[in-house]
């Protein structure tokens, strides 16, 4: 449980437009054990997908490039890896689910068939006709879809949203990965509908004994399905830790304002806290905090340089110079 | 309670979409039930929330409400007044709109301050330029737009700001109740919190009343001081905010709340109560449209189809099983 | 999927039977044969003897009832001009057509697609812009403009490639190279920014990523997801290019001397031949028809969604 099933060291990937050069993702450092389940928060724009992606290399080559750092899985650097090694460990040792699960299946091949393509790709035999249907059909029942003997011959479009969502987790899942990356694998449901896909994935999870990297823009999905939480914004992870830290203990003021500026269930207020202005794009190189234009504290200290990423606790790290003050 | 003023009325509002059907096709013409027989009161002054899920009818009510698209039967008053296509101008004058997409919703040619002012241009012709910005500058003021900026067009803006640039347009007629359409769905999350406090500040300033559309439970709580929840086309209850979630009848409104993930880790959230998804709107289920996936359907439910009803204090809910608590209660 | 046939097939027919029966009312409009089939001069008794045993004295509606029976029956009368059985007149005539047509309707589609698919996987280079020049000059320029440069180049200066004909033996490809290019050109250029948009739009597809995401050969990804979802719009234009190609064929036999039908066509309309006329555009009618029933069975095959509404 304690072994790292992936490191990510310093992992830059910047976005190139006819103008500017956009660091997507700057410098982002951070490990993740056997069995956990990482949160990447922020708004959008602040670089959760781009990290995500690069982890696998699924970036557009024409736009992007991963400019530094080290993806190290298995004894590999994926930063590094062929075109080849990256489809061994693509849908076999790391797979992904995406937001939309009704473009991100093929529109015009069966669910069976997708989930058997994956399969296929990665097993070293042949696999019996019957065998594969009858894989196919327990995974389609382990993933909670009724009557798989009927759906395994139906088109993405005959299937709800919520189904569609759980023929990609089937497909994820299929060869058995290490880790599953989710990319704000709800935001196209519905809540009651989100609600049994992420107890779905939480189930599968234990069950596969998988680490999960969930990303996410809802605060409240990231608290309940997380161990650990890291905070994006601008590109750059502001904030690091435990599930209970980031919500219970924030040191970073953007985190500190998110979490104030939600609307509570529990509580009634008359007016939430905001953070003022409006979520920037940076260009590189950014040499000032790249909260500092909307935060309540920043002093000139702030846009001098940008600040580390440094220890405030534990297994928590903030990037802010005045992480240790207590503000309220 | 009721001497307030009531500003809307919406008695048994239905919408029919007929479903397109190919040449060769046969047998009955197929509907979606957008909307099934919804009323509902809205009071002067008030935020009177709208939850429900994808389907539901929501925005369509809202539509058949601006009388964007025609109702297939059911009336809408307002102040008492039937609205028919000769008052509608006038309606139209009081009731504005602000949509979702704070992209698609503004004409991407027109400068912001012609946005802004193309209200005026259909309600009040005749006006001079000097009259126009002695309108349009206190309304933009107010929504934290600068005046100086309404010559740049609305891809100069961020999301916030072209929503701010819609709410100023509803605004400059200076209408009694806004209907707002998901306003803050499109938003990021610190931005939300802005256009939010916008909404209640404007309301306490110039008393708008709202109606407010949203999927997020924990948006609709926020700003509401009463919530109807739909579900398949109907309003499956309808409550004061403290009232709904204090005291909460309908099954749907309870797996609603229990299924919203709470941000906080020490508190047990998100639950999946129910199975499946909502059954679609052109073939909606005999009965209570929920008695597929409620938890304690009964026999009754399948076959007779609950109405809404006022279970003291206003608050209405359509559920069988609530109903018969009730009447249990008058028998004892 | 039977029943979707017989559908289509029934309202295809539906469809050549009214195209057949406004041409022939249209040609009646242009007036009448007998002025050029009788010397200067003739005495209007003549003329009247004339129109009488060609049942043109009759009224409209009955030729039209006469007509249509024969043709039920498998007469489709005689050539006034050429004074033979249309049928007969035919039958050479399109298997000339129809050897220039196919072998261009292959070419365009073959060579379309491939400068498509190429263009788009070499997006933005220098490969992309050439090919797609050449579909803007393929797209805007005449046929027999087109089919001019070729003779000047091919057949007056390097003199490899005859000018006019149809040849014969092993000769008769170089005949039809010219000919061939000339009527594939517009439609190829057509096919191939189709496919080149299409292929492009769907590349960017999140289902794409999908695919590579299962760990898929970029290779696969390609053939297997992009191209398949990408022709769909294809194969629909198609269908259409057909009729351009046909259309094109007239312009192009009149061009290179091919004696085809489009020439026949052509020529019988001026001489205001009834029965040549009418029988021709049944002729690309019933073609056209069939390769359009063609493209949308085949557009079931490739789109669930609308084989859905082949049940």
């Amino acid at each position: 449980m304690d072994e790292n099933i992936i490191e990510v060291r310093g992992l830059k990937t910047y976005y190139y437009t006819a103008t500017k050069v956009i660091p997507a993702a700057d410098d982002v450092t951070f490990s993740m054990k056997k069995g956990e389940v990482l949160g990447i928060v922020g708004e959008s724009g602040c670089g959760k997908t781009t990290v995500a992606r690069s982890l696998v290399r699924l970036i557009n080559k024409n736009t992007a490039r991963i400019e530094a750092g080290e993806i190290l899985f298995d004894n590999m650097d994926l930063s590094k890896a062929t075109p080849r090694e990256l489809s061994h460990i693509r849908g076999n040792r790391i797979s992904m689910i995406f937001q939309d699960p009704f473009v991100s299946l093929s529109p015009v091949y069966t669910v069976g068939n997708q989930i058997a393509e994956v399969m296929r790709a990665h097993s070293k035999e042949k696999i019996d006709r019957h065998e594969e249907r009858r894989i196919i059909i327990d995974l389609m029942k382990k993933v909670g879809i009724p009557s798989p003997e009927m759906r395994i011959k139906d088109y993405p479009y005959q299937l709800s949203g919520g189904m569609q969502q759980r023929i990609m987790i089937a497909i994820a899942l299929a060869c058995r990965p290490d880790i599953l990356i989710a990319d704000e694998p709800t935001t196209a449901l519905d809540v009651t509908v989100q609600a049994q896909v992420l107890e779905l994935i939480r189930d599968l999870k234990d069950e596969f004994q998988m680490s999960v990297i969930l990303i996410s823009h809802n605060l409240g999905i990231v608290a309940n399905m997380c161990d650990r939480i890291l905070v994006m914004y601008g590109g750059a992870v502001v904030e690091e830790g435990s599930c209970y830290d980031i919500f219970k203990n924030p040191k970073h003021p953007y985190t500190r304002g998110l979490l104030k500026a939600i609307p509570s269930l529990s509580e009634d207020r008359d007016e939430l806290f905001s953070i003022p202005g409006t979520v920037p794009t940076f260009t590189v190189p950014v040499t000032t905090c790249r909260f500092a234009d909307r935060c309540p504290h920043a002093t000139e200290q702030c846009r001098c340089a940008e600040p580390e990423l440094r220890d405030v606790g534990p297994g928590h790290k903030a990037r802010c110079v005045f992480a240790d003050r207590e503000w309220d | 309670m009721d001497n307030r003023e009531v500003l809307i009325e919406a008695v048994n509002v239905k919408k029919y979409f007929p479903v397109k059907r190919g040449w060769f096709e046969r047998g009955e013409r197929k509907t979606v039930k957008a909307l099934d027989g919804v009323s509902l009161v809205l009071y002067k002054g008030e935020t009177l929330g709208v939850i429900g899920e994808s389907g539901c009818g929501k925005s369509t009510l809202a539509r058949v409400i601006m009388q964007l698209v025609p109702a297939t039967a059911g009336e809408v008053y307002y102040k008492g007044n039937k609205v028919t296509p000769e008052n509608i101008m006038q309606f139209r004058r009081q009731v504005q709109m602000v949509f979702q997409d704070p992209y698609s919703s503004l004409d991407p040619r027109m400068s912001v301050g012609r946005i802004i002012e193309e209200p005026l241009r259909v309600h009040m012709k005749g006006l001079t330029a000097v009259q126009k910005e002695e309108i349009v500058r206190p309304v933009v003021a107010k929504v934290g737009i600068e005046y100086e900026a309404l010559v740049k067009y609305p891809h100069e803006f961020s999301g916030g700001q072209r929503q701010r640039i819609g709410i100023a347009r509803a605004m400059v007629t200076n209408p009694e109740l806004l209907i707002c359409d998901e306003p803050v769905s499109a938003l990021d999350m610190s931005i939300q919190a802005q256009v939010l406090n916008l909404f209640k500040g404007l309301q306490k300033e110039l008393g708008f009343s709202y109606l407010f559309i949203s999927h997020d439970m924990s948006v609709i709580k926020h700003v509401s001081d009463r919530i109807a929840v739909m579900y398949l086309g109907k309003i499956v209850e309808l409550a004061d905010k403290k009232e709904l979630f204090d005291n909460t009848l309908h099954p749907y409104t309870k797996a609603l709340m229990n299924a919203i993930p709470v941000p906080d880790p020490t508190v047990e959230s998100m639950k999946a109560d129910l199975t499946g998804e909502p059954p679609s709107p052109i073939n909606p289920p005999k009965g209570c449209s929920f008695h597929e996936r409620c938890p304690y359907a009964t026999a009754r439910c399948s076959e007779e189809t609950p109405h809404l009803t006022d279970m003291g204090n206003g608050h209405m809910v359509s559920c069988h099983l609530c109903h018969g608590a009730e009447r249990e209660v008058e028998n004892a | 999927m039977l029943s979707f046939i017989v559908k289509r097939v029934l309202k295809g027919l539906l469809c050549v039977w009214f195209i057949w029966t406004l041409i022939f009312f249209l040609v009646r409009l242009t007036g009448d044969p007998t002025g050029w089939m009788l010397p200067d001069g003739a005495t209007s008794a003549a003329v009247k003897e004339l129109r009488e045993a060609m049942h043109l004295d009759e009224p409209l509606t009955k030729q039209y009832v006469d007509s249509l029976g024969d043709l039920l029956k498998g007469d489709a009368g005689r050539s006034y001009y050429y004074k033979q059985d249309v049928r007969k007149l035919y039958s050479e005539r399109l298997q000339n057509t129809v050897r220039l047509a196919i072998p261009a309707f292959i070419v365009a589609i073959i060579i379309g697609v491939s400068f498509g698919i190429i263009a788009a996987l070499k997006h933005n280079t220098i490969f992309d812009r050439v090919l797609m020049m050449i579909t803007i000059i393929g797209h805007t320029m005449p046929s027999f403009c087109f089919g001019i440069i070729l003779i000047i180049i091919f057949s007056v200066q390097l003199g490899w490639l005859p000018t006019f004909g149809t040849g014969r033996g092993a000769d008769a490809w170089k005949h039809l190279v010219m000919p061939m290019l000339t009527l594939a050109w517009g439609p190829m250029s057509s096919i191939a920014r189709l496919t080149r948009g299409s292929l492009l739009d769907v590349m960017t597809k999140e289902y794409i990523d999908g695919a590579r995401m299962k760990g898929l050969s970029e290779r696969t990804v390609l053939i297997k997801h992009a191209l398949r979802n990408s022709l769909i719009p294809v194969v629909t234009s198609v269908g259409t290019q057909i009729g351009n190609i046909i259309s094109g064929a007239v312009v192009v036999e009149t061009v290179f001397a091919w004696p085809g039908m489009g020439q026949m066509l052509v020529n019988s309309a001026k001489q205001r031949d009834f029965p040549t006329v009418q029988y021709g555009i049944l002729l690309v009618a019933f073609s056209v028809t069939f390769v359009n029933i063609l493209v949308d069975v085949s557009y079931g095959f490739l789109n669930p969604k609308i084989r859905e509404s082949f049940k």
